[in-house]
């Protein structure tokens, strides 16, 4: 599913046009990424946990050269599902 | 850091940004939520530009041992749902860590120092403006120098010839990473500033040279007459008025045009440009045709548009233009407020400068959570 598509059956449910709702859209996405941007975290009901989190630098090895290699610290994003959502994905698997 | 934002919070911002009722902000991320976990149930993948992609993984069947009578089981088959951030957004986080952490609240930072062209402000809050962070960045680094005096750059001269392994080890130690961070900051502020205070004195410079052109036919005329001394000293006060009166019409003589036909490529920016030489004061003509100009980055090709024109000069408004221009910004805060939230309040800030009177007077116009930031960021609102 695209984000066109997501938009469309927004701006149905929430009978907006489709303009308006990929306005909000913009702003909401805006608004995670500022936050997640900023290091905070947040929980969307029946969706999941957005947060961020730091990976230390380590070595690694490259096999083709043989040469360790140093990978730098990094900032990721972390998502972690609602019980919800798991729930919802696992149940339907056994409807099929 | 890590701070956790809670739902109602995020919702209230996320009307604030985008002017509408909590409730349809609400409803909106909850849908949203309902909708990805749909199109997942479908098509097993959701793709939102501006996050990234949401997929469904298959973790298949595997033989693991229970935890605590270490009996062999086997763990069923289940689904899991990944999220990729995409690339703009990873890079977005890299960035964060790599600049020094402030924990800033995004709805309510400042405009980084770094980003020195914010392309809708007016010219002397814009610098005003640039003063305000220049001075932060001076304080701070002031702050920060001390703990870190000179002997600490030998020790880091000394620590890069390690190896590599020593040297990532010493930058996971909390103690060295914020004293190289500090040092790069320093060495970024440096040359903002010299690059600021070169802009400053060119700025200062052209105005100067804009305010002798402006004198000169005045001095001229009051040269010419070659009248005593005691004379010319009596007869200030009428010269003054007259280049009161005189200014308007050479203006009106220089720049005829009062009203513009709109062409091929023009935009509010260009005709500020080109009818008040400042790009910056272009919310004043669209403070005059807001009826006619729909949107303020795009202009409609073949309207007519009246330019008004300050009775005073941008560098010495009257009263009556202090309200005209913060009435425009007010105006451009409103046509950014939903599209480019920082932009807005860059207006809105603007606007305050301008006339506190006058934006007591609308507050309504002005989203209440905007309001409450400047209430709060503001001495201006307190009694």
């Amino acid at each position: 599913m695209t984000t066109q598509e997501v938009l469309k059956r927004l701006s149905v449910r929430l009978q907006r046009s489709f303009r308006e709702t990929r306005d909000i859209y913009a702003n909401c996405t805006q608004l995670f990424r500022d936050h997640l941007k900023a290091g905070n975290s947040f929980t969307i009901p029946n969706w999941g946990t957005f947060g961020t989190t730091r990976r230390a630098g380590r070595q690694a090895y490259n096999p083709h050269y043989k040469k360790t290699i140093t990978l730098p610290a990094r900032q990721v994003v972390v998502y972690k599902n609602a019980a919800s959502l798991k729930k919802a994905i696992n149940e339907a698997r056994h409807e099929q | 850091m890590n701070n956790k934002i809670s739902f109602k919070e995020l919702v209230r911002e996320l009307a604030g940004r985008g002017g509408i009722s909590q409730s349809l902000s609400r409803r909106f991320v909850q849908e949203l939520a309902q909708v990805v976990q749909e199109g997942l149930l479908e098509d097993g993948v959701v793709r939102l530009s501006g996050l990234g992609t949401f997929k469904i993984k298959v973790v298949t069947e595997r033989r693991g041992r229970h935890p605590r009578t270490g009996a062999p089981i086997t763990i069923p088959s289940r689904k899991k749902v990944l999220f990729k951030p995409e690339k703009a957004l990873r890079e977005l986080i890299q960035i964060a860590l790599d600049t020094p952490e402030k924990s800033i609240r995004p709805h309510t930072s400042a405009p980084a120092a770094k980003d020195i062209t914010p392309p809708t402000t007016e010219a002397n809050p814009f610098d005003a403006f640039l003063n305000a962070s220049f001075i932060d960045g001076a304080l701070e680094v002031e702050q920060t120098e001390p703990p870190y005096p000179a002997p600490v750059q030998p020790q880091s001269q000394t620590s890069v010839p390690e190896p590599p392994g020593a040297e990532t080890s010493a930058s996971a130690k909390p103690v060295t990473r914020p004293r190289r961070h500090v040092r790069e900051e320093q060495k970024n502020r440096k040359a903002l500033y010299w690059s600021i205070v070169a802009l400053l004195i060119i700025v200062l410079f052209y105005g100067r040279t804009l305010l002798n052109e402006e004198d000169q036919p005045e001095i001229a005329r009051t040269l010419h007459p070659e009248k005593p001394v005691a004379e010319q000293v009596v007869s200030k006060a009428p010269p003054r008025v007259q280049k009161e009166q005189s200014k308007p019409t050479r203006k009106s003589a220089r720049r005829n045009l009062r009203s513009h036909l709109t062409r091929h490529g023009e935009s509010l920016w260009r005709l500020a440009v080109r009818y008040y030489d400042n790009g910056y004061l272009w919310p004043l003509i669209y403070e005059a045709n807001h009826q006619k100009i729909k949107n303020p980055d795009f202009l409609v090709k073949g309207s007519t548009l009246v330019i008004p024109e300050l009775e005073g000069s941008v560098s010495h408004p009257t009263q009556s233009d202090k309200e005209t221009l913060a009435a425009a910004h007010i105006r451009a805060y409103r046509a950014y407020r939903t599209k480019h939230h920082e932009e807005a309040l860059n207006h809105l800030k603007v606007a305050t400068r301008f006339s506190v009177a006058w934006i007591k007077a609308h507050l309504t116009e002005i989203d209440p959570v905007d309001r409450d930031q400047l209430f709060a960021e503001s001495s201006k609102f307190i009694d």
